[in-house]
């Protein structure tokens, strides 16, 4: 099988339309402030349970990328990140829009997102099968070892202390662990509720991280929005706009496509590493945060290339590197479908079908996004209280459809408070989740390489492969504490803030 | 910034006790032997671990903070030698260490928006238990209604036909189109 039965897979009537509401779902979430892709997935995915897992897998993707596509829209002309990867947007963004050139900047936005996340399926249609080969020779040790690795990397890119993130990930592992035991089928931690001897719903748990907070912390701070009263003229970039925005929109393809596969660093890291780049070689870097084009093209092509990048992992490896694709392997597991190494060979078809709904997708947001825009500035007009009860129904519908119970909606209702209280106090919640997903392959790893090595952990280091995955680990793990590195860290940071 | 480092504490307090309960919760499941891990084993390990974390990032914090105050008393040592005004030097280095440290700003610093997110939580939970009773359409109505008034206070009417016509087609596109389970209630709807 190869991309072409895959485009006879996603040009499908049913699939075409699956797409298109996955990329429609997307924007206009990537477009509203106060609900993102994760949430929104997350909500939607007791109905992707009906339907064929290449189908459900499509849309549930094309929300996660179409959201991107959205995000932008309203960092440009509210100078609010829709969506959190497209905060970097807002810098050059709105810039742009007050100075007359809000057409141009959706534009570019929208042309770079669509050769960045192009790009990206691309890099994913090549990389994927050779990586899946390469990872066929992994045992058990091999596994847990890149599991710790995938952890310990997501908790050095995180945003705040290194150390929170990695007690997060812990909380995920034990989170995750809820349920029967795989091996001796003892129910642990599941306080006599029956519902828990599945585990701990994935879903209510991101629904509560991800979207309740969202919608509790906005409630807060309260969300005002002024949204770009000009009339957006000249969409299409000139010339000179086409030979500025060349070069950053490449380049950050290259960065996003990247920074995708490293767990953690996702579509908003890509962002704002594209962004110091360009304004690093730029010739007039004292135009940035002023209105310069390449500050929105570069990013813009870099948060979407991430998401195709993220995709590698996750399809050949089973390793999240994004809460959005924890969500998917867990969606994958529920269809009863094995992410890894054999995915290819055993489901070419939704390998192969959703690389094809990719490239589709990216054409349909790109006609969503330049010629329907109208549509989008209207919707952001909303006002967000008339947004906060259609969230949260939606949420509970969502959390109850899983297995027509209320401990999942309570479940959600619970892990809502906690993710608000996160969120104030500066833990993120990132780690926990993909913790969470990984914890029972990780576990089930562990527990076989022991009894595969009669109990020596020695047989963690004893293999070339694993060994090397713990060193990085370790190494990892050491850096951040070490005081010079440290500093020059520090510095390296007041430097970008400034 | 005492009030500040207490809180770090507490939370580090109640990690390093969830971390115990894991581990005592998981030694009573049994921890097996090595070659043959139980099912405790795993858990253990990670309730082991985050009680060490959760001791070291209490440590960092302390840390951080005394290194913070020592820095601020040496400055305004210094300002009082110099003969200069040390309220002003404090003000500035107050703002220096809030800036640098969310954690010294207070949790709920608005306080009616927080209260109203914690209504919606109860009302959320209540919702969420009533919902098997009254039935999915009633119980919609009245938590859309109370929240078009929570949240940004409505007209009356707004209230009342934005709560039964909403509740009403969120019912017909999940229930009758989507055919997606819903709670019935005693009613029958």
């Amino acid at each position: 099988m190869d991309i072409f039965d895959g485009f006879s897979i996603a040009l499908t009537i049913a699939n075409l339309g699956y797409c298109a509401a996955g990329v429609f779902i997307g924007t206009l979430v990537g477009v509203l402030p106060g609900i993102g892709p994760v949430a929104a997935m997350s909500i939607l995915f007791p109905v992707t349970l009906g339907i064929p897992p290449v189908s459900a897998v499509i849309m549930l993707s094309g929300i996660y990328y179409g959201a991107m596509y959205g995000g932008s829209t309203t960092s440009i002309l509210v100078n609010i990140p829709g969506e959190a990867s497209s905060v970097i947007t807002c810098l050059d963004g709105h810039q742009m829009a007050r100075k007359g050139r809000a057409g141009v900047a959706l534009g570019i936005s929208a042309i770079g997102s669509f050769i960045g996340g192009t790009l990206a399926i691309i890099g994913l249609q090549i990389a994927a099968p050779h990586l899946a080969k390469v990872a066929l020779i992994f045992g058990f040790p091999e596994y847990f070892s890149l599991m710790c690795c995938g952890l310990v990397v997501l908790t050095f890119m995180a945003q705040g202390s290194m150390v929170r993130a990695l007690m997060m990930a812990l909380v995920g592992l034990f989170l995750g662990s809820i349920g029967m035991d795989l091996v001796m089928g003892t129910p642990r931690f599941t306080f006599g509720i029956v519902e828990f001897s599945d585990g701990v719903g994935l879903i209510p748990v991101i629904m509560g991280l991800f979207g309740i907070s969202e919608v509790l912390l906005n409630i807060e701070q309260r969300i005002s929005k002024d949204v770009f009263a000009g009339k957006i003229s000249q969409i299409w970039p000139s010339r000179k706009d086409w030979e500025a925005s060349a070069g950053p929109i490449s380049r950050g393809g290259l960065i996003g496509f990247f920074f995708g596969l490293l767990p953690g660093a996702g579509p908003v890291a890509a962002g704002f590493v594209s962004y110091s780049v360009e304004k690093k070689i730029s010739k007039h870097p004292e135009q940035f945060g002023q209105g310069a084009i390449e500050g929105v093209a570069g990013p813009e092509a870099a948060n979407n290339a991430a998401i195709g990048g993220a995709f590698i992992p996750l399809l050949t490896l089973a390793i999240p590197s994004t809460p959005g694709m924890a969500l998917l392997l867990g969606a994958f597991l529920s269809y009863g479908v094995n992410v890894g190494p054999l995915l290819i060979t055993q489901h070419p078809d939704i390998f192969w079908g959703v690389v094809a709904s990719m490239y589709i997708g990216n054409i349909m947001l790109i006609v969503l996004n330049l010629p329907f825009v109208g549509l989008w500035v209207k919707i952001l007009k909303i006002p967000y209280h008339y947004l906060v009860p259609a969230i949260l129904i939606f949420c509970v519908i969502g959390s109850y459809s899983l297995s027509n119970s209320i401990v999942d909606v309570i479940v959600m209702i619970v892990f809502g408070f906690i993710g608000y209280l996160f969120k104030k106090l500066k833990y993120e919640a990132a780690p926990l989740i993909m913790a969470m997903v990984l914890s029972p392959l990780m576990e089930n790893n562990f527990r076989q390489s022991l009894l595969l090595s009669q109990g020596d952990f020695m047989i963690f280091f004893s293999r070339p492969l694993s060994a090397a995955l713990m060193v990085i680990a370790i190494l990892l793990l050491i850096l951040p504490n070490l005081s010079w590195v440290r500093k020059r860290r520090e510095k390296r940071l007041e430097a970008s803030l400034e | 910034m005492s009030a500040a480092l207490r809180k770090e504490s507490w939370l580090s307090g109640f990690w390093i006790v969830c971390g115990f309960s894991i581990c005592i919760a998981a030694y009573r499941l049994s921890l097996g032997a090595l070659n043959d891990p139980g099912p405790g084993m795993f858990p253990f390990i990670a309730g082991a671990t985050l009680c060490i974390l959760s001791a070291i990032d209490w440590w960092n914090t302390t840390r951080a903070f005394r290194s913070v105050s020592r820095a601020m008393e040496q400055q305004d040592a210094l300002s009082l030698a110099n003969g200069k005004d040390q309220t002003v030097t404090r003000k500035i280095d107050q703002n220096v260490v809030d800036g640098a440290d969310e954690g010294l700003q207070p949790l709920f610093a608005n306080r009616t928006g927080a209260l109203k997110a914690a209504a919606i939580i109860v009302a959320l939970l209540i919702y969420a238990l009533a919902m098997e009773h009254l039935g999915f359409i009633l119980s919609t109505t009245l938590f859309i209604a109370f929240l078009l008034w929570l949240v940004e206070r409505q007209r009356w009417y707004v209230i009342v036909f934005g709560s039964v016509l909403s509740s009403l087609a969120v019912y017909l596109v999940f229930k009758v189109w989507l055919e997606t389970a819903l709670p019935i209630g005693l009613l029958g709807f």
